[in-house]
């Protein structure tokens, strides 16, 4: 008699989210607008004009990485109860999605200011589902906007 | 599906017509093959399944099943 094979399927043990990662690279696309202004590089200079293609293409990484690590925690964290309990998840992550490809696609800190509010948004109503609380400081680095950090 | 079931069991399952919530069941899977998990609910029709082992993630559990993918419900159990 030929015995089948069945799996229980499971991933790798999960669970570890934190929206700190989403939190750093949206401050560091802040940062890089930051560095491009005050570095007021002479792009009909070789060197700079590398060095400023080089920073737009870490920026728009730093961007992407906003999107991917929010669709993570919204695909794989977020499930009906929490999402029952903060039915406005989804709007406030097509804001990062739509706030994140506008700073790939410009160079306005304010549109970067933006998508560090909306990740803030996100950050506090993933710790509230975890019933942690949350308060909004300073970031000890540059660009030093307010950020979300869990009361732990 | 640990700790009630573990690597190298042997399960004997049957096929119902119906099956209910918190039933273990074998389901063949498009792209996966023949899965062991437990039920979690319904909606829209359909199965959701879950894990035992609330250590472990595995994504089938975050997607709706078609019931004609069960092929039966554990019914006996070989250690």
């Amino acid at each position: 008699m030929k015995i089948k094979e069945a799996s229980a399927h499971c991933d790798i043990p999960c669970k570890i989210y934190d929206p700190i990662v989403i939190q750093i690279a949206a401050l560091t696309v802040v940062r890089i607008i930051d560095i491009i202004e005050e570095k007021n590089l002479d792009t009909s200079k070789l060197e700079d004009s590398a060095e400023l293609a080089r920073l737009t293409l870490e920026k728009e990484n730093q961007a992407r990485i906003v999107k991917d690590e929010t669709r993570i925690i919204w695909g794989d964290y977020f499930k009906d109860p929490q999402i029952e309990t903060f039915p406005n998840i989804h709007e406030v992550v097509h804001s990062i999605m739509m706030q994140g490809s506008k700073c790939k696609q410009s160079l306005e800190r304010e549109n970067a200011e933006k998508l560090v509010e909306f990740v803030n948004d996100f950050s506090e109503i993933f710790w509230k589902t975890k019933n942690v609380e949350t308060s909004r400081v300073t970031a000890p680095y540059p660009p030093a906007l307010e950020m979300v950090v869990p009361n732990l | 599906m640990s700790p009630e079931y573990v690597d190298g069991d042997i399960v004997l399952i049957n096929s119902f017509t119906d099956y209910y919530i918190d039933d273990v069941v074998v389901l063949d899977l498009p792209k996966i093959g023949y899965v062991i998990k437990r039920i979690k609910g319904f909606k829209e029709g359909k199965i959701i399944l879950k894990g035992d082992n609330q250590k472990l993630h595995s994504s089938v559990c975050d997607q709706l099943h078609k019931k004609d993918d069960i092929i039966g419900k554990v019914v006996g159990l070989k250690y």
